[in-house]
């Protein structure tokens, strides 16, 4: 894999769960103060500091060949995973999940949770600090994951490393200055592309730690990812044909309208 | 119910909610077309194409599942 296409890969991969993460510290630190939700960033943070420490070493001493069929496999569910919710969304068939949305959730929950069981250790609101802690952990596991798989892959995990830190300082960048949900970041169509770039590389890597020659081998990677993103196309094209059949036969049926594809 | 019981529980579905996600009919088509790539490969037969054969027939049936619910 170039170094740019490493870069361009995981930083969109990571800038999406940077959103995420940073959309859920909004949310709860602008309606509950910022304190407990801070401390809950740090010792997130922290968590995935002493993960990553620990993950680290153990890949780099894992063979090749395994290594690219177990994280394969995973980048290649979790861009599946990714791509069928896309496609779902951009077809009218599943609601849009964009950060406004997750913002009201998260800022309802909130309020409707209080300030019961406060606990000094946690900064005077456990539920602030769990839900910062959450995000950041979660969604910094998955950071933490396609930096370590795609760089040990490339074998330039410090690149790989660069382009989540570099996502990462973006998205809070663009959060302090906007100072409210993330709606602006058009978080569809980047999990649209994410998701055709992980079951990109995840088939690639997947299928050769399983012990397939790919023809071309790494200059397939050209091949592969434009193949899987007019599938991927074509999988939103039929799936709107579909739901429109549907909302035709049954009238009475919802009918959103279709977003999340880049045009 | 233990504690223990709940706490491995817990850690099972986490798991389970960050690999597996919504649908497993996903991770299913993608075993099979692992494992379908090491038969092809141990027969010495071209084995490339079996994954994302198999998995786009996954992505197929899921899609189409979702659009009848």
């Amino acid at each position: 894999m170039t170094g740019w296409v490493l870069f361009l890969a995981a930083f969109l991969a990571c800038a999406v769960e940077a959103v995420e993460a940073t959309t859920v510290v909004l949310a709860v630190g602008v309606t509950r103060g910022w304190g407990s939700p801070l401390r809950g960033l740090a010792a997130g943070i922290a968590v995935l500091a002493a993960i990553v420490a620990a993950l680290g070493p153990a890949i780099a001493s894992i063979p090749m060949g395994p290594l690219r069929l177990i994280v394969g496999a995973l980048l290649l569910v979790f861009g599946l995973g990714w791509l069928r919710k896309a496609i779902l969304r951009a077809s009218g068939y599943k609601a849009l999940h964009d950060e406004e949305l997750l913002y009201a959730k998260e800022v309802e929950a909130a309020r409707k949770a209080g300030n019961a069981g406060r606990r000094p250790l946690m900064g005077g609101d456990p539920y602030a600090f769990t839900l910062a802690f959450k995000a950041v952990v979660l969604e910094g596991l998955e950071v933490a994951f396609i930096v370590v798989t795609f760089g040990a892959n490339a074998r330039n995990v410090p690149l790989a490393a660069l382009a989540a830190a570099a996502a990462t300082v973006i998205t809070v960048a663009v959060a302090l200055v906007v100072k409210g949900p993330l709606s602006r970041v058009p978080e569809n169509s980047i999990k649209f592309a994410v998701g055709i770039l992980l079951a990109s590389f995840g088939t690639f890597w997947a299928a050769e730690g399983a012990g397939a020659d790919w023809p071309g081998a790494d200059a397939s990677l050209l091949a592969i990812i434009p193949a899987i993103a007019i599938i991927s196309f074509a999988g939103v094209a039929a799936m709107r044909r579909k739901r429109q059949w549907q909302v035709t036969a049954v009238p009475a049926a919802p009918s959103p309208t279709p977003e999340g594809v880049p045009s | 119910m233990t504690a223990v019981a709940k706490l491995a529980r817990s850690f099972f579905a986490f798991w389970w909610d960050f690999i597996i996600g919504d649908d497993v009919t996903l991770a299913v088509g993608v075993a099979a077309g692992l494992a379908l790539v090491a038969v092809l490969h141990a027969a010495a037969l071209p084995a490339w194409w079996a994954l994302p054969v198999l998995w786009i027939l996954a992505l197929i049936w899921s899609l189409n599942r979702a659009s009848r619910h």
